[in-house]
């Protein structure tokens, strides 16, 4: 699988709660619980469904009644 | 009038907006405690609207098949509590701009809407008129921190615009 190098900036705090994660062994380092939080992301936030979502939004702005 | 349970997008983009009252016509507007923790964080002035009654509440614990749900989607603590609170509050709306959320949402059978929806609603509920709510939306990827493909905007702008029957305004 090849790989693409890249480089992120973490707020302190999600940075913190990353290390308690690795510390506590959930993951083995820092790359591995943000590949895995990435996916995770990119499963549930599909372009298609995030755009099902919204046209949706707009359907109930316009017409329904709740 | 409909109860709302609140995820902390709406809350957060809405205040970023400066359209939180656009949610002044739901019934109640239920807060659980772990949205509220994410608010104050992020956007902690979405909580001190002053015509806005805010319902700070302890969620139930979660069922297991929510947990089961959390776990497969990676909701956060905030969305499994508003999910938890919708449990026990089956006709409400859901209030959430996160796909995941709203994801396990309908596969709970639960309604849930989202900030463009909310803005776009304010002009059926008479609190904005079609043009500021256009503007609102074209404002959306300038003032607020919630996503949204660019040609997507566009496309819905258009579309309200021939819905409401306004002269397209140039960009």
């Amino acid at each position: 699988m090849s790989e693409v190098k890249t480089t992120i900036s973490l707020p302190s705090g999600l940075a913190k709660q990353a290390q308690e994660q690795i510390q506590a062994g959930w993951f083995p380092d820092i790359n591995s619980l943000v590949v895995e939080a990435l996916r995770r992301y990119l499963e549930t936030h599909r372009d298609e469904l995030m755009e099902r979502f919204i046209r949706e939004d707009v359907e109930w702005g316009l017409h329904r009644d709740e | 009038m409909s109860e709302a349970v609140l995820d902390a997008g709406p809350l957060i983009h809405l205040a970023e907006l400066e359209a939180l009252d656009t949610l002044m016509d739901f019934s109640a507007l239920f807060v659980p405690l772990a949205v509220r923790q994410e608010v104050e964080r992020y956007q902690p002035s979405a909580l001190t609207h002053p015509d806005l009654m805010l319902s700070h509440v302890f969620a139930p614990l979660p069922s297991p098949s929510l947990l089961a749900m959390g776990r497969a989607l990676s909701l956060d603590k905030g969305e499994m509590e508003a999910l938890s609170m919708m449990d026990h509050h089956p006709n409400a709306i859901l209030l959430t701009d996160d796909s995941a959320a709203r994801l396990a949402a309908e596969h709970r059978g639960i309604k849930a809407h989202g900030t463009i929806g909310i803005l776009i609603r304010s002009v059926r509920k008479g609190r904005r008129t079609e043009r500021e709510a256009i503007d609102l939306l074209r404002d959306l990827r300038g003032r607020s921190t919630l996503y949204i493909r660019p040609s997507l905007l566009v496309e819905i702008i258009l579309a309200l615009e021939k819905e409401w029957k306004l002269v397209p305004e140039k960009q």
